[in-house]
């Protein structure tokens, strides 16, 4: 069973992810993948709590990751990968995960950060690493719900900032 | 004898999805009449550790001295993750997630009269008996 859905999502588990999305895709196993949370298992459990009814969930290191066993977990689930931002989905396809596409779906407003969606506000690190994972290969979607559109990212990042 | 000490009010702090807290404030007040002591965090536009410190720094502008009581919506939604994430010090602050009209109306009620930890289990009778199916 390949990934269902690869999320950066800065809320992680949460109303859209367990009932937007859990809903129709029915996962039984989520990853976060967040060196800072696998290493605060207090602030982790908090999220791993929130997981929809019939998935496991998990708060892995990026190196855990990458491990054979993981991936293996994930093709033998129907898995969904939360990452907390860009740099962690990046890092995970620079470290040879098989990340076909990335649904960018909840980067909040901070400062310095500018809006290119209504869930996604971006700053020209951001940008530099989106640009990063689309030149890997990596297919980028922006999409909060499914029931919502889905807008490419790769032509919303030329000549930006 | 002396009568029980009046215990000190608490204050209701709604925390939820979108425009959720305020109406339902709103409707509340389309019951009793209007409430004080109250006070709303909607969750447009935050980050999970956005909103866990947003509520931190509401809970310190609040009266010095007096319980909160955060209500949230969903328990496993950003709000009622936040709201348990959310460091409070030594200050009383307790949670209760699933926040519905009866909750509130509850809440509204008896927080002059009962001390917390009458108040709070009554909250959750209250709420879990406002739903039936037939």
């Amino acid at each position: 069973m390949p990934l269902l859905l690869a999320r950066i999502d800065d809320r992680l588990i949460h109303g859209q992810v367990v009932h937007g999305w859990g809903g129709p895709l029915r996962p039984t196993w989520i990853g976060i993948v967040s060196d800072s949370l696998r290493a605060d298992p207090a602030r982790a459990d908090l999220y791993l709590f929130a997981a929809p009814e019939g998935a496991k969930a998990a708060a892995l290191s990026i190196a855990e990751t990458l491990a054979d066993r993981t991936q293996s977990l994930i093709l033998a689930e129907r898995s969904i990968l939360l990452f907390p931002g860009i740099e962690e989905a990046l890092r995970l396809r620079e470290g040879g995960f098989p990340l076909e596409e990335v649904n960018v779906g909840g980067l909040h407003h901070a400062q310095g950060k500018s809006a290119l969606l209504p869930y996604v506000y971006l700053d020209s690190r951001d940008r530099d690493m989106l640009r990063a994972l689309a030149a890997l290969g990596v297919r980028l979607v922006a999409q909060d719900l499914p029931t919502n559109p889905a807008h490419r990212l790769e032509p919303m990042l030329e000549g930006g900032a | 004898m002396n009568p029980s000490p009046i215990p000190p009010r608490p204050v209701a702090f709604l925390v939820t999805h979108a425009s959720l807290g305020s109406e339902l404030l709103r409707t509340a007040e389309g019951i009793l009449g209007p409430q004080s002591d109250v006070h709303i965090l909607s969750n447009d536009g935050y980050s999970g550790d956005a909103l866990s410190h947003a509520i931190e720094e509401r809970v310190r502008d609040l009266p010095g001295g007096r319980p909160v009581v955060v209500f949230t919506d969903l328990a496993a939604g950003s709000c009622g993750i936040a709201s348990r994430r959310a460091d409070h010090g030594e200050r009383v602050v307790r949670k209760v997630t699933g926040v519905n009209l009866p909750i509130l109306l509850e809440f509204f009620h008896y927080r002059d009269t009962l001390p917390l930890d009458e108040l709070l289990p009554r909250l959750e009778a209250k709420g879990k008996a406002g739903i039936t199916v037939s």
